[in-house]
């Protein structure tokens, strides 16, 4: 009873912060929108080349190199003439001695002006450039054969867009426990209704579930309309909806419990908005919602280890896609982490009560 | 004041109580007695200590040295019994803008009521003792002051406490709003519950108060009834205004009323400690001596009071 009337009172005053709330959905959903529209095409490099790919049938075996999906790995264009093209927008592939055989050699020379100065791009262009040499060389080659069989995580090739809304569904879920959190103590400070929760005489343990089970609320609202627009983007919807609920409330929960304790401390809405945005986004790229931990090195691979992000997004993932996840050790964390971070705020908020107001 | 209330042992009492805040002394060795059924005044320039003493009557701040006691209980060892003793209203109101009158005092029964399965009649007699009743399912931020104030009246007396601790009522409040508060205040008192009004407003002071306890740099400067303040200044000044202050004939004056002063070199200022029995005399004694514009018998107000005591020097 006691409980309810403080879900209620937490409820009805969403409309206090109404601007910050919304972020909770359109930041994810930005996210979701900019990188799909921009990626879900396939990403073509353009490249001028010199001779024309007519005059070369490298160049010609090159315009056939293309992605599952068929989009071609290099856009060929001709260029004018074999001179680096000095602040060009483009690179040039400049074939000065055509790959050929002759008694069993492979011989041949090409030259690639790279124009791009960032270093991933330098390598894409590269591994676009050797692909492409192999596959020709592989086409001259008189016999013999290497196999590769793939063994994936998740059983179906997933497509990029989708698993990247999955993992942005997850910083979606970071960023609404902590902003719904921080904003249910910040606004008790802008309201000056801080001297009322720490008068009551009754155990502040009611007060903190109550809070917490409004947010908890609150995000599952603010995470249900982001996986409507998703499905409707997609059409992806998860497999496994009683593990996806599940860890839903135990993500939400950590998550709000963590804002509560650092509400209690900056007590500005702006400030809490600020500090929800920045660490959703270190603890979801942290996490490896930006690409696998396996892909950066041994710190950020110890950082993940202890970060909540990180289980939410293989749990996540999970329930949208199966795979090799391992669920139980996904859970155990979560479920600690949760244990841990309501036992925080249980301690703090106590503490914070107890303590003298000084203005 | 309520007289055969002191045989009892004290609804509020300070012994002594000290109190630093940054390297301000808020109270220094503050002793008060609140009784059962009494209504006392707070008063004091800016930073006075006023909030202060409130702050530290319900436990949120921990003395640094003396003693505090609320019905017997200690506000800060016995924090959790001493509080359901307490009713407050803050000085910033604290309500939630977006909630109904109702709602906000559903919130309050939901923190501080120990069963809470007649709330509803409760908040029912609550919202019709401040006059709420019409407007209780309307957003608090459509409010005006008075009927913030109001509510936030009506939201410490929700858990029925012994005493109500009202810092500032009537801050910003109109005429209207601020006689209503009064009306409340006095019925409570009444109703046995032992009330501390912080105030800047000497006449709210005087109208309310059984006792006015003046504080000035976190001590008790004097204290008593507003009558005994006012009657310690004594009873009074008469001022006389002549209409012809040129041909006034001072020796003859003095012959016939004794002592006299001017102020602003216009009007006479003659003491008058018997009020209007030296009014009446002093106008027979002088009456075919000069002719006057005006006259009229000065009585000390509270203003005076607090005035004498904490001076006209301006306070920050």
């Amino acid at each position: 009873m006691r409980i309810l009337r403080i879900i209620a009172k937490e409820l009805k005053c969403v409309k206090e912060d109404i601007s910050f709330n919304l972020v909770t959905i359109l930041s994810p959903l930005l996210f979701l929108l900019a990188f799909s529209l921009m990626l879900s095409g396939g990403i073509t490099l353009p490249v001028q080349v010199y001779p024309d790919t007519q005059l070369s049938d490298f160049l010609k075996a090159m315009e056939s190199c293309k992605a599952p999906d068929g989009t071609p790995y290099m856009e060929l264009q001709p260029a004018a003439e074999d001179v680096p093209p000095t602040n060009a927008e483009s690179n040039l592939i400049v074939i000065e001695q055509e790959p050929s055989m002759k008694d069993g050699v492979i011989t041949g020379k090409i030259i690639h002006y790279l124009n791009d100065v960032n270093e991933n791009m330098t390598k894409n262009f590269r591994n676009r450039l050797d692909g492409a040499l192999v596959s020709y060389v592989e086409s001259l080659r008189s016999g013999g054969n290497v196999s590769i069989a793939e063994t994936t995580v998740y059983e179906q090739d997933i497509p990029w867009d989708t698993g990247f809304g999955t993992s942005v569904f997850v910083f979606g879920l970071v960023l609404s426990g902590l902003l719904f959190g921080m904003l249910s103590i910040t606004s008790e400070w802008e309201n000056k209704t801080t001297k009322l929760l720490k008068l009551s005489p009754y155990p502040a343990g009611i007060t903190v579930t109550g809070k917490m089970l409004a947010n908890v609320i609150k995000c599952f609202v603010s995470g249900l309309i982001f996986l409507i627009i998703f499905f409707l983007l997609s059409k992806a919807l998860p497999v496994h909806a009683f593990t996806f609920i599940a860890s839903l409330l135990l993500v939400y929960s950590i998550f709000v419990c963590v804002g509560m304790c650092v509400g209690i401390y900056i007590k500005s809405t702006l400030t809490a908005f600020l500090i929800s945005l920045v660490t959703a986004l270190t603890l979801w790229v942290g996490g490896g919602g930006f690409g696998p931990l396996s892909y950066f090195g041994d710190i950020a691979n110890i950082l993940g280890c202890i970060n909540p992000a990180t289980y939410a997004i293989e749990v996540v993932r999970w329930c949208y896609f199966n795979g090799n996840t391992n669920l139980v050790a996904g859970f155990t964390f979560l479920s600690l982490a949760f244990i841990a971070a309501f036992s925080l705020i249980i301690v703090i908020y106590t503490r914070w009560i107890r303590s003298e107001e000084v203005r | 004041m309520n007289m055969e209330n002191k045989e009892q042992p004290p609804v509020v009492l300070l012994t002594n109580v000290n109190k630093t805040l940054g390297k301000v002394k808020r109270t220094d060795n503050l002793s008060i007695r609140g009784e059962q059924g009494n209504i006392y005044g707070l008063i004091g320039p800016n930073g006075a200590g006023k909030t202060t003493l409130l702050n530290l009557i319900t436990g949120l701040y921990r003395p640094d040295s003396g003693t505090i006691r609320i019905d017997g209980l200690d506000p800060v060892k016995d924090y959790k019994e001493a509080r359901k003793r307490i009713g407050l209203l803050p000085q910033d109101t604290a309500l939630y803008p977006e909630l109904s009158a109702r709602e906000n005092l559903s919130f309050h029964a939901s923190l501080y009521l120990p069963n809470l399965k007649n709330i509803n009649k409760r908040i029912d007699e609550i919202l019709a003792l401040v006059d709420l009743t019409e407007r209780a399912d309307e957003p608090v931020k459509n409010f005006s002051g008075g009927m913030s104030r109001r509510l936030g009246i009506g939201r410490a007396l929700l858990n029925d406490p012994k005493i109500l601790l009202l810092d500032e009522p009537t801050l910003g409040v109109d005429v209207q709003s601020t006689h209503k508060i009064w009306e409340y205040t006095r019925r409570l008192k009444d109703s046995n519950k032992t009330i501390f009004v912080t105030t800047n407003i000497m006449g709210e002071a005087d109208a309310l108060c059984d006792e006015v306890i003046i504080l000035d740099h976190g001590k008790m400067v004097c204290e008593g009834s507003p009558e005994k303040l006012k009657s310690d200044l004594g009873a009074g000044t008469i001022q006389l205004i002549p209409k012809l202050k040129d041909t006034l004939q001072e020796d003859l004056i003095r012959e016939k009323i004794g002592d006299f002063s001017y102020d602003d070199g216009k009007a006479i200022i003659v003491n008058a400690p018997r009020g209007e029995q030296d009014l009446a005399e002093v106008l027979d004694k002088l009456k075919n001596v000069i002719e006057f514009e005006s006259v009229s018998l000065h009585k000390p107000t509270l203003d005076d009071v607090f005035l004498t005591h904490t001076g006209k020097s301006l306070r920050d």
